[in-house]
């Protein structure tokens, strides 16, 4: 695969491909794990990461550059618009025992909201198609090689993220108790786990995550109100790839995603003539094939002890 | 869906308060002037911007109406197009079932005109556009007009012009896979190899798309196919034109090239980020854009929009105004009848003098008069310097 | 020390226990006998707060139940193993062990994993191991012991025998032995009525939502009637 692209066309789309795969994987991770512990798959999910992406310009406009600090803002941030948006909406349903169609729609809901939000707000400031203010060089070059200070923020980012969250997971308290609560909701109820504020917790943390996954989204292309929602497709994607209950599926989910954006793309336009335009058609055919052909995922291909549990 | 719900409940609450206020004042006639705008989607600013300059309008109307003792007034009723050509057909569909409006103002976008054009035509219901430029769109005898905004095949042949000038043996086009996008594509294409151009490569994005690195890196592989005399042209809507611009500012062909683009290339976001500023700067950035030529009109709607918004119109928001403005005169002339203002309009429109150049409409109901102006970005980004005007109607560039 | 008066409970809008009064004593082994749909399970879940309660009150001691969370009730020395799903069959034995350890305060988890060892050696063994791969009567000995763990004063074991084979279930009643021994409080639902007659010290017959006998393990087994008629043949 890729012989027929040039030699440069193939480096930059596979840089292009691990530095938007990574991306892709700290915004699908989040996915799943809304899924696994609260069953919910969560279409507000991308809302979290455009208010932390928001969060960062605004930041960044105010003159503080501190990458770190920003990062930080764009976590608050995600993360307070996931809580709230489980005790105004999710927690009140559930509660209700409602179907598990009616959460759907109901996080379709709560993104529009929270889109029209950010919107109402984007116009009052005009805050349109901004970027955070971190900018752009080369900071490695070796032949068709081209490794952007933006790859070496967005790539280590993720990945640290990624690693503290399975961590976390796996080697913390909390981590167990959203495990369990993940594989028996039930029994974690009668052992005592108090289940809300695991819930609480999974909350804050699914929405930090997206949030700076959105600060570092909103460093690749512009922060507008619509730049999580036009990923949420790509990241349901890789979630779904990864059978939306392991991580690592996920995770290889999302660079599987991005591959095809990238690479295949470019492959089927040099070698047959498909129109680039198509690449938004990409994502919602995987997602095709995996639900009719493997609604699993990956995940049976490459268990592992610390996946999370249906 | 909520959304579309509300705003039928708000149009039907309106058409029920303004039914209200005509049999309170039943000496009063009420001509309803729709709006059909995208207020969601990418294109929301836009939107909600131009549905200020068309309030500005028809308060001044008015105004002016009830100053001189007539008992016409104009009311406006509103739609979200939601940026769609489905939701632009939608949108009208429901102006005119809820107030009755024989005339619409809007929408933006030509995929959106285009989407609502088949129930204009088949509900004897005019749309006034005041921003739609896509060739497609040009078509004689229907019910859209295309005022004050020249169609593409005007620009086209100045950007075609620009490239051969500047000795581009080849060109690259990145085009937004929409009917404006492939319109302005297949035009550039036609006038570039009619006057001698060579080879055009030419990548569609897709409209929705934000994110363009496999974009940028086809455009460079394409590039770096031709060789050093290839040009590139970028036909961006914004949001994608700042992204696109963000993965290039990095990729070796694509900033040692030449640039050409349209205006979404040319927002104050873009000039506002350093690294884009640059990029433009060393690409030579040209685009050709109506010229903003003054006209006596302009000082006064800038200073009357201040007034009662207290904010600056955006940009094309006096193309929405004059459109307003057009749609208007010519109820007042011919009535609240469809088919009287669409016999009329060209006459009306004709005589208006805009807020940026003079309305003038040809056989297909859109803009005829086309008087660009050409604008590089300045060495140092810190803005664009008109460095020259393409007048349409003659096909000549001049440089000053 | 539980007291259950008049309950009425089922699941959704269906009634399944009828104003059923009985109480179990204090450091005791008590049964629950009932053929399929008696509401043995739905008695159990009542008290758990873990389905709809209709009516009547559960008394832990002077403590009304209805109402308190499930979440809760463990730490009012009250242990379950459900039936089924009883273990969290995803993570490792150890974790399942941590979980059921977590509500007793830090410094007293190791010293009760260090006791757990001796009920139940061979849980011991397989620490690292994902739970899902445990036999079936390991896994049984997996959910009494998270139960356990939380050191709990009343056990209520749903049909802990189910599905196991002889040699495996008298190992599970062995053990039950043990801890009542211990003296803990012991309420048992169970289906093979003869098995628990010959552990436990004191049983309830249900049928239909209705108490229709009570009296020592030696009664029930001497009333040919009841364990005919109620029990089946064993």
């Amino acid at each position: 695969m890729g012989d027929n692209l040039p030699p440069a066309l193939l480096t930059t789309s596979l840089v292009n491909t691990i530095q938007i795969g990574s991306l892709y994987a700290l915004m699908a991770l989040g996915i799943t794990l809304t899924f696994s512990v609260m069953k919910l798959p969560n279409f507000a999910h991308a809302e979290y990461a455009t208010a932390g992406a928001y969060a960062a310009l605004i930041v960044s406009l105010s003159g503080v550059l501190n990458p770190l600090v920003i990062m930080i803002a764009a976590f608050v941030v995600g993360a307070l618009s996931a809580l709230i948006s489980h005790l105004a909406v999710f927690k009140p349903l559930e509660r209700r025992d409602v179907s598990f169609y009616t959460l759907i729609l109901a996080s379709f809901a709560v993104g529009l909201i929270i889109r029209y939000i950010l919107f109402t707000m984007a116009d009052y400031f005009n805050l349109f198609d901004l970027r955070i203010a971190i900018p752009l060089r080369v900071l490695f070059r070796e032949g068709t090689l081209i490794l952007s200070n933006l790859f070496a923020w967005v790539v280590p980012t993720s990945l640290v993220l990624v690693f503290i969250l399975t961590l976390l997971l796996n080697r913390s308290p909390l981590g167990r108790e959203m495990r369990a609560l993940a594989n028996n909701v039930n029994l974690a109820r009668v052992i005592g786990i108090p289940v809300e504020r695991v819930k609480n917790y999974t909350w804050l943390l699914v929405g930090g995550l997206a949030g700076v996954a959105g600060a570092l989204w909103g460093l690749q292309t512009a922060v507008h109100p619509l730049m999580g929602w036009g990923a949420i497709i790509s990241v349901f994607a890789a979630a779904i790839l990864g059978g939306l209950s392991s991580f690592s599926g996920t995770i290889l989910g999302a660079y599987v995603v991005a591959f095809s954006e990238n690479t295949v793309i470019l492959f089927l336009n040099v070698n047959y003539g498909v129109d680039l335009a198509y690449k938004p058609a990409i994502p919602f055919i995987i997602i095709i094939v995996v639900l009719l052909f493997r609604p699993q995922g990956l995940t049976k291909l490459i268990r592992r002890a610390g996946d999370l549990g249906r | 869906m909520t959304r579309r719900i509300v705003y039928v409940l708000l149009i039907v609450a309106m058409t029920t308060m303004l039914g209200a206020t005509a049999t309170a004042q039943d000496d009063m006639e009420i001509y309803v002037l729709g709006v059909a705008l995208p207020f969601t989607g990418s294109f929301g600013t836009f939107g909600q911007d131009f549905e200020r300059g068309i309030d500005l309008a028809v308060a001044q109307m008015n105004g002016e109406l009830e100053a001189a003792g007539s008992a016409i007034r104009f009311e406006t009723a509103s739609a979200d197009t939601e940026q769609t050509p489905e939701g632009a057909a939608r949108a009208l569909q429901t102006i005119v079932q809820t107030t009755g409006a024989q005339v619409v103002v809007g929408p933006l976008t030509t995929s959106e005109v285009l989407g609502a054009k088949q129930f204009a035509d088949e509900n004897g219901v005019i749309i006034v556009a005041m921003a739609s430029s896509g060739p497609a769109a040009s078509i004689p005898g229907d019910n859209i007009f295309r005022v004050i905004y020249p169609p593409d095949t005007f620009s086209s042949k100045a950007f075609a012009s620009i490239a051969l000038e500047r000795g581009h043996q080849n060109m690259v086009v990145l085009y937004v896979d929409d009917p404006f996008g492939n319109g302005m594509n297949e035009q550039f294409i036609k006038n570039y190899q009619a006057s001698g151009g060579g080879e055009v490569a030419s990548f569609g994005y897709a409209p929705q798309s934000t994110e363009l690195s496999a974009e940028a890196a086809a455009v460079s592989a394409a590039l770096a196919g031709f060789g050093e005399d290839a040009g590139f042209f970028c036909v961006c809507f914004p949001g994608a034109a700042e992204a696109f611009v963000q993965v290039s500012q990095i990729d070796p062909i694509l900033t040692s090239v030449q640039w050409l683009g349209n205006e979404a290339m040319t927002s104050d976001e873009m000039l506002a980020d350093p690294g884009h500023a640059q990029t433009l700067a060393n690409a030579d950035f040209v685009t050709v854009s109506q010229s903003a030529d003054s006209t006596p009109l302009t000082p006064i709607f800038h200073a009357d929009f201040v007034a009662m918004f207290d904010k600056e119109p955006g940009i094309f928001t006096n193309y929405a105004f004059d459109a307003a403005n057009i749609a208007m005169l010519t109820m007042l002339a011919a009535g609240n009848d469809g088919a009287a203002v669409k016999s009329m309009l060209p006459f009306i429109s004709n005589h208006y003098i805009g807020t940026a150049v003079q309305a003038f409409l040809d056989e297909n109901g859109d803009q005829a008069i086309a008087s660009y102006g050409i604008r590089q970005v300045a060495e140092d980004g810190s803005g664009f310097v008109l460095i020259g005007s393409y007048d349409g109607n003659t096909d000549t560039i001049t440089y000053k | 020390m539980i007291t259950i008066r008049e309950l009425t409970a089922g699941y959704g809008k269906l009634e399944i226990l009828q104003d059923l009064s009985l109480s179990f004593a204090e450091r005791q082994f008590s049964a629950v006998l009932g053929p399929n749909g008696s509401g043995k399970s739905t008695l159990m879940k009542a008290i758990m707060n873990l389905n709809t309660v209709f009516g009547g009150s559960i008394h832990l001691r002077e403590r009304e139940l209805i109402g308190v969370p499930t979440e809760a009730i463990s730490r009012l020395g009250i242990a379950y193993v459900p039936q089924r799903e009883n273990i969290f069959d995803e993570l490792t034995v150890l974790e399942n062990l941590q979980l059921g350890a977590r509500i007793l305060p830090k410094h007293d988890r190791p010293t009760a994993l260090k006791e757990l060892q001796e009920i139940f050696p061979i849980l011991g063994r397989r620490g690292a191991q994902q739970a899902v791969t445990l036999s079936g009567g390991e896994h049984q000995m997996l959910a009494i012991a998270i139960a356990w763990l939380s050191k709990p004063s009343i056990m209520l074991l749903d049909e802990p025998s189910a599905g196991l084979a002889p040699a495996i279930a008298i190992d599970v009643f062995r053990v039950l032995g043990e801890l009542r021994e211990q003296g803990m409080t012991l309420i048992v639902v169970e289906q093979n009525a003869r098995r628990v007659l010959q552990y436990c010290d004191y049983a309830f017959v249900l049928r239909e939502g209705m108490l229709v006998f009570q009296g020592t393990a030696e009664e029930c087994l001497r009333d040919e009637e009841t364990i005919k008629s109620y029990l089946g043949v064993h």
